[in-house]
Parts: structure tokens; sequence; C-alpha cells
């Protein structure tokens, strides 16, 4: 995979009235594992969401780039909210199917039948992980990847960060719960 | 596949194994006539003459309920902002959104006018005429009401709302489209109403395309 660079230079981040980020720089490249820490309502969600372009700092720049060429977020970036985009109405496997993601990734295909309203949180953030392998972007940005997985979705996760990473990916990840990933060069971010 | 079939294809599946989306704007159709024409006491005579503003009316507020189904709820659960990251931009998702508003809401309404026609005795004539009106108003009446529901956002239910914002845009083509629906009767499909009022709908699709665009880019930054 293509070494991907994500930079922050002096970003700040406002909701409402607060200020959850002020003058925030950092630059990471692949191969990196960054573990984003932080309460509740700290602003780790604002700062993942502005990460992937989805949200604007109130002030400051984000670039995102592969092997020093400038790209957009939609170019680099893939992202993993904390809740589920499951659409009522479609079975897991055409939900699946309409992002062009593969249910056997996440060992979901027995439950390719099963109406999207209907899956358990843990079969929920197993298919938005599918979604979100589908994407093959250089830069991964999750946010709580691990609640509401079994032993074996959170070895899932592990595994397959272990992959991306190991290829020269970048990954931000929030998380309450510790990230180890075997191997992997982690950093950490703690928000206070 | 395109992301514009892709979309629409994924909407009318859901309608299809959702009937209460797209059947709440025929309710609301059915019961608003049904009542207006008890309201008028069977009078034949001032059924005739009422049959085609009230079905517009109809038309138009059946719309206007439908509001919450155009874009709020790809826009509660992050749908928009994931689209938009998998390279689908603002612009493409405005169009399919509208054309889904369109196809699934619409298009029931516009079908089902020659049966609310029964209701006021309205001629033939008079029911090509309103059909036709209706679907040259089609276009305009979609982009109008699913910009109000892209500008209410995430936050859905927004019908009040919605109405306050789409109202005013409404009225032109509500006015056009009675006059269109008039002049059918005497100049048939050549009555330059019916160029204005197709007029009037394609320049709201032009407005309000690059307008739902910005309104899903600027709810998706939350």
């Amino acid at each position: 995979m293509k070494s991907a660079t994500l930079t922050l230079k002096d970003v700040d981040i406002v909701r409402g009235s607060r200020t959850l980020v002020s003058g925030l720089n950092l630059t990471l490249s692949g191969p990196k594992l960054l573990w984003v820490e932080g309460g509740n309502g700290i602003g780790k969600t604002s700062l993942l969401r502005t990460c992937a372009g989805l949200s604007r700092p109130a002030a400051g720049r984000i670039t995102w780039s592969v092997q020093e060429t400038t790209l957009s977020a939609p170019e680099t970036v893939t992202f993993l909210p904390a809740d589920s985009y499951a659409k009522s109405g479609l079975e897991a496997g055409e939900d699946a199917a309409f992002w062009g993601a593969d249910l056997e990734t996440v060992d979901m295909l027995i439950h390719a039948k099963t109406p999207s309203e209907k899956l358990s949180t843990g079969q929920a953030k197993r298919l938005s992980f599918a979604k979100m392998l589908a994407t093959q972007k250089p830069i991964w940005i999750l946010d709580e990847p691990l609640a509401g997985l079994d032993k074996s979705g959170r070895d899932m996760v592990a595994h397959h960060l272990r992959a991306h990473v190991l290829s020269g990916g970048l990954a931000l990840v929030a998380s309450h719960a510790p990230i180890s990933v075997r191997d992997v060069p982690t950093q950490r971010l703690v928000l206070t | 596949m395109s992301a514009l079939v892709k979309i629409i294809t994924r909407d009318f599946v859901r309608a299809a194994r959702s009937a209460g989306s797209w059947a709440y704007g025929l309710v609301f159709m059915a019961i608003f006539l049904s009542l207006s024409a008890i309201a008028l006491d069977g009078d034949m005579t001032v059924l005739r003459q009422m049959g085609v503003p009230l079905i517009w009316l109809a038309v138009t507020f059946a719309a206007l309920m439908s509001v919450d189904h155009a874009f709020s709820e790809d826009l509660r659960d992050g749908t928009t902002g994931q689209l938009w990251l998998s390279g689908v931009s603002y612009l493409s998702q405005s169009t399919s959104g509208i054309l889904s508003f369109a196809l699934i809401q619409l298009c029931p309404l516009v079908l089902t006018a020659p049966l609310w026609s029964l209701l006021f005795d309205l001629s033939g004539p008079t029911v090509w005429g309103l059909i036709i009106a209706l679907l040259c108003a089609l276009p305009g009446l979609a982009a109008f009401t699913a910009l109000a529901g892209a500008l209410t956002g995430p936050r859905g239910k927004g019908g009040f709302l919605a109405i306050f914002i789409s109202a005013p845009m409404l009225v032109p083509i509500l006015i056009f489209g009675m006059a269109a629906s008039d002049a059918f009767l005497m100049r048939g499909i050549a009555a330059v109403e019916f160029r204005a009022l197709f007029g009037l709908s394609l320049l709201a699709l032009a407005v309000s395309i690059p307008a739902t665009a910005a309104a899903l880019a600027a709810n998706t930054d939350r």
C-alpha cells in the first residue's frame, strides 16, 4: 500500500460554544496506528470526523496526501462511525453489496439474509467494518471499533488493523478500550 | 452500476418492503379529498368546479407531508457522509434523492389522480389536462420538497418547518399548474401554460439540485 500522510496544522474544533481542540498540530504517516483517548464528550468523535473531512475545523488546515501528492478526503480516507448505518428494509447481504462489501471478511456470511434492522449491535458493527474494508483506502479512521463486539469480533478488528498498518497504512482509532495490536507501531493521543 | 442508479434501486427496494413510506401521501390524499367532497355537500355542480383545484392542493399537501422521506434518514444515520467518502458527490446524492422522491413519493399521487377525479365527476378531457399538468409539475414539486427535506436535515419530522420553507416556492407551480389544467380544455397540450409550467419545473430542478447538495454538505458537517 502507498504511504499516506495526514497533516493537521493549527486545528481548532468548536462545537456550539465549546472549544474541544485548540491549535492541534499533528503529522501522521503510515505505517502507524494512533490511539486517541479521552473521556466522554471530550471531542474524540469530533476530532475523528474532522480528520475524515466530514466536519470542517473552526480554524486551521487538514491535508491528506499519498506519496507527497495532496488529495481529497474521499480519495484517501475511510471512516468507521461509532453508530451503525445499516439500512432498515435491506438484508445484511444487500446492504453490504450496496457498498461493495463482502460479509465473509467479517464472518457474517450466515447472516446475509438477516434484515439489517434485526442485527445485534455486534453484528451491525461487523457489517459497518465490512463496508469500511471494501473501500481499500490508505487512511482508516475508526470510532469505537471494539464497542459491542465479542472476543472473536475484537480479534477480527485487531487482525485487519494489523494487516492494514503493516502494509503501510495509517489508522486513527478512538477507543475507551485499550488498543493493542501486535507488532504495530502505536502512538497515543490523549485529549484532556 | 452508477451510484445514481444504485441509490435509486436501493430506495425502490426499501420502499417496496415498507409500504408505509410511500402510502402515507396516498392515504392523506384520500382522506383530504373525501372530506372535501363531504364538506361541499355532495353538490355535483360545485364538486365539478372544485375537483381540479382540490386535487392540485391534495397533491401539493401530500408531497409536503412526505418531506421526511427525502434525505432525513440518510443524514441521521450518517449514510450521506459515508456516500461522500466513498466518492459519491453531494451533487449526485442530491440528484438521486430528488429522482427517488419523485418516483416513489410523487408518482403514485399523480397516477391515482384519475381515481380521485371520480369523486368529483370530472370529464375525460379535464382528467387528461390535470394529469398532463401534474406530470409537467412533478420535477418542480419533487425538487422543492426534496430541498426542504435536505434543509430540515437529520432532525426529520420537520413537517411544519418544511412546509414554511417550501410553500412559497410551490405557489408559482400551483398557479401555473391550475392554469395549464384549465387551458387544456381550450387549446390542448399546445397551450402556452404547459410550456410555462414545464419551464418553471425545470428551473426549479436547476436551482434545487445544487441547493440541495449544499444543504446535504452543511447538514453532514455537525
